[in-house]
């Protein structure tokens, strides 16, 4: 190997380890915007969703600031069984599956059991429980604060606001979670607005 | 403090050796033979109160990097600031501790996980998934006295001096083996250096268990708490299903199931000492609810129903603990889950501290039950316990539809 070559394959090699564990974003919105063919939104502004990384086992993950700041995941017909994630099936060994027909209270225990793996969450303070009307279905909403990353890695106080109702046995949930320093408060509206355009797909609203 | 080549060598030809016979050789008794036992010789290596002075340069920069830590960890939202809480650790470690008391500082931080560790700064932390598996205080003492044997053997600087050497040595090879056309080589050094390396991490860890039961001897808790430490934490990793692989060349710890048989052979030596069960209850009481609620939280629902079934085993009557096998019974509803979650949350709401979600808990499971003025009746009681409770409103909506 010549030493230009070896540069370049230095240079080459830095940049890939340098981004082996970055998540990948492209941008959506403003408009409307189908998820997984299961639910659809309209936005008013744009966001970025992640496309790809290690991080994206989400159905759908969307931000504005960064993730680490304000993060919205879309998870629309999780079935019996499933977890909220997609993973490998050892590695999903303790996450926690959808029930069907769980209480408003257990949902927002899956809610939370799968977070305290995905983001080190603990701490957790149930703010409220509440009857909402998502999509046209009767469901709830909730609200919690919790702490993310406890083990030696960034620290932060974090809130969470999440939309959810069941429908064939399948749990629809739209979750927005932010830092509570300015990002909850900033973030909230816009992804109320989310919220409140969601819609199941005109072809399986109307099989029903 | 570095290690010499010599015992750097010694540690290499310890692994091959090790790799070779690949298992632990034991004695008649079945007691593993590592090496140390009750007549090595396990001496302090650091003096009390020497670490708060200055020390030797290679030995600053870990210090100044634990001390950064240990800034962060004071004003962590994780950390436990439980007054009573803290009391009772404080004199535990004091207890454990001796003239080294001044030396270690103890912080209980919030992880729903089995763990402690000792920094060579005299940070020591303790996560609260320790203090909910331990149902004595012998069993906490056990895991910090384990950890003060690290502080005063100096494992920390130890370790830190091997893996400098280590990559100076890597360094030296690689260089020597490309010159000679031979790179390849390097990969079988490294692991040879690997191995060496965290075959010294175990007899460390091997060391740290001797002084800590020893130190249960000495104090009059019963030493065979330690081994069922081990016992608890092999039972909890088949409920959870995690893999029983061990790497004999990079696990920094010895197997769990080589730890249990040397401390219960250890134990079998010594007087049997007392387990200190209602002082250890009393101590972490402000924050068992919150252990329990965390434990159910990490949705390892197995390990909640082992860990609260020992609690279960010391006291018939224990609500936190009734409530917390109901409730992940109730939520992993496998097999005959519910059948046995319906008569662990009955129990439950008899016994003495038991939190009013037990009634939202057995509320909810009988609804899905079909018994449903029984749920109303207990989802009712539930809200008059807890009238302020967040989801009050959606339990109410469950009653009135």
């Amino acid at each position: 190997m010549t030493p230009h070559r070896f540069r370049s394959f230095v240079l080459v090699a830095a940049v890939a380890l340098s981004l082996a564990g970055c998540a990948f974003y492209a941008s959506v919105g403003p408009g409307a915007h189908a998820i997984q063919g299961k639910l659809d939104v309209t936005l008013d502004s744009t966001w970025n969703r992640q496309v790809d990384g290690a991080s994206n086992i989400w159905p759908e993950t969307w931000t504005r600031n960064g993730p680490l700041l304000d993060t919205v995941h879309l998870a629309p017909g999780i079935e019996e069984g499933k977890a909220l994630v997609n993973l490998p099936e050892n590695a999903l060994r303790e996450y926690p599956r959808y029930r069907a027909g769980s209480s408003p209270t257990d949902i927002v225990a899956f809610v939370q059991g799968t977070l305290a793996r995905t983001v080190a969450a603990s701490d957790f303070e149930l703010v409220e429980v509440a009857p909402a009307e998502v999509a046209g279905h009767s469901g709830i909403r909730f609200e919690f604060r919790f702490g993310a990353g406890n083990q030696g890695s960034f620290e932060t106080d974090r809130h969470a606001l999440g939309y959810a109702f069941e429908r064939d046995k399948q749990l629809y949930l739209l979750l927005f979670h932010a830092a509570e320093i300015h990002y909850f408060a900033a973030g909230k509206p816009a992804f109320e607005a989310i919220v409140a355009s969601a819609r199941l797909p005109q072809v399986r609203a109307a099989a029903r | 403090m570095t290690v010499g080549r010599r015992g750097f060598l010694s540690g290499g030809c310890a692994f091959c050796a090790t790799g070779l016979m690949a298992c632990m050789p034991a004695d008649q008794t079945g007691r593993p033979l590592t090496g140390i036992d009750g007549s090595i010789d396990l001496g302090p290596r650091v003096a009390p109160g020497v670490r708060t002075a200055s020390s030797a340069s290679a030995d600053d920069g870990l210090r100044a990097m634990f001390d950064q830590m240990e800034r962060r960890l004071r004003v962590s939202r994780f950390l436990v600031r439980d007054g009573r809480l803290n009391a009772y650790i404080a004199r535990v470690v004091k207890g454990m501790a001796d003239e080294y008391a001044g030396d270690i500082r103890p912080y209980v931080i919030r992880v729903p996980d089995f763990n402690a560790s000792q920094a060579s700064n005299g940070m020591m932390n303790i996560w609260t998934g320790l203090l909910l598996r331990c149902t004595n205080e012998a069993q906490l003492a056990a895991v910090l006295g384990h950890e003060i044997g690290h502080y005063i053997r100096a494992h920390g600087q130890e370790r830190d001096g091997m893996r400098r050497q280590a990559a100076d040595i890597q360094q030296f090879l690689a260089f020597i083996f490309a010159g000679l056309g031979v790179a390849q080589a390097t990969d079988l050094t490294n692991l040879i250096l690997t191995a060496s390396y965290f075959n010294y991490s175990r007899d460390h860890e091997r060391e740290a268990d001797e002084i800590g039961i020893r130190m249960l001897s000495t104090r009059g808790l019963a030493p065979i708490e330690a081994a069922r430490n081990w016992e608890n934490l092999r039972a909890e990793s088949e409920a959870r299903g995690l893999p029983r692989y061990r790497s004999i060349i990079d696990a920094s710890h010895p197997d769990p199931g080589e730890r249990e048989a040397t401390l219960r052979a250890r134990a079998a030596e010594m007087p049997a000492g007392d387990p200190r069960s209602a002082a250890y209850r009393e101590g972490i009481s402000d924050i068992r609810e919150m252990l329990f609620e965390d434990q159910i939280r990490t949705g390892a629902h197995g390990a909640t129903v082992l860990i609260a079934d020992r609690w279960i085993s010391v006291d018939a009557k224990d609500g936190l603990a009734l409530y917390a096998k109901g409730e992940a019974l109730r939520l992993r509803a496998g097999g005959e889950d519910e059948k046995t979650a319906d008569a662990t949350l009955e129990a439950a709401l008899g016994a003495a501290e038991t939190p009013a979600v037990a009634w939202r808990s057995l509320g909810l499971l009988r609804r899905k039950m079909g018994r449903e003025s029984e749920a109303r009746e207990l989802l009712n009681d539930y809200l008059r316990r807890a009238p302020s409770a967040p989801d009050r409103e959606i339990i109410r909506r469950t009653l009135t539809s």
